[in-house]
């Protein structure tokens, strides 16, 4: 599984508006829906499920990233998308540091596997430290595009 | 290297870590929540720790490695621990591994 096969490209957001935690994750499910990933979907309640993980124990895994996620039927199979913040959103985050590129996952309640598998390819795909570096530089939905499909040698 | 086992199935070699093959249960496998919980908890203390699931080993202490590993439900993995105290962190850890979540 590669971030490509589950961040719908056109909810790619290369700068964020918020400049809040929960501010950027309903951001993040606005461009979801505006991508045609949630029809008939209460959004609202995504949000809030979304919200909720958080509460239990943030999902800023550190060195910039958070991987916001939660199960929720709206969703048939796992969909994603990515934001990045060059001001960066603060996120309570295991290191403390403010987070500038954000993964948001969403997967159906009965498919942990993919949950699973998801987030240990966001995992692995970041700790290509030159791959972050020019996602954090990116600014255009393309430019993430490109680099969420080849690595970090599309960077080059 | 000589073994003896524990009762709770706790491999104690007379030199070198502590290792206990622990099946996690947990219907979402070792997600994030779990994963930071246990790596919050091995990094409190001074010993060394390690999760293998196969051949694939994650360090204890890092999140990162522990949600690499992408545990599912049912699988086995082998936490091994060192250093003082090793006995007890056993314990808390293999509690989260199999905590039904």
């Amino acid at each position: 599984m590669r971030m490509a096969h589950f961040i719908i490209r056109d909810a790619i957001i290369p700068e964020l508006r918020a400049t809040t935690r929960d501010n950027a994750i309903r951001e993040m499910v606005d461009a979801l829906h505006e991508a045609g990933q949630l029809p008939n979907a209460d959004r609202d309640d995504i949000v809030r499920a979304v919200l909720r993980r958080e509460t239990l124990g943030t999902t800023g895994i550190g060195q910039n990233i958070a991987i916001p996620h939660s199960r929720h039927p709206a969703v048939g199979q796992l969909i994603g998308t990515i934001a990045i913040t060059k001001q960066g959103v603060s996120f309570d985050s295991v290191d403390g540091e403010p987070v500038h590129v954000l993964v948001l996952l969403i997967s159906p309640p009965d498919r942990p596997g993919d949950h699973l598998r998801a987030l240990e390819n966001v995992v692995h795909c970041f700790r290509d430290e030159a791959l972050v570096r020019a996602l954090k530089n990116a600014t255009t939905r393309d430019e993430i595009w490109r680099l969420l499909d080849g690595g970090s040698e599309a960077a080059q | 290297m000589t073994e003896t086992t524990g009762t709770n199935g706790t491999i104690h070699p007379t030199t070198g870590p502590l290792r206990r093959t622990v099946t996690v249960v947990n219907p979402y496998g070792l997600h994030m929540r779990p994963a930071t919980d246990f790596a919050e908890l091995a990094v409190s203390g001074l010993c060394d720790v390690a999760v293998w699931k196969g051949d694939k080993r994650a360090n204890g202490k890092s999140l990162w490695d522990l949600i690499g590993l992408c545990v599912m439900q049912n699988n086995e993995v082998i936490l091994e621990v060192d250093g003082d105290g090793a006995n007890d962190v056993i314990n808390r850890l293999a509690d989260i591994l199999a905590h039904p979540g």
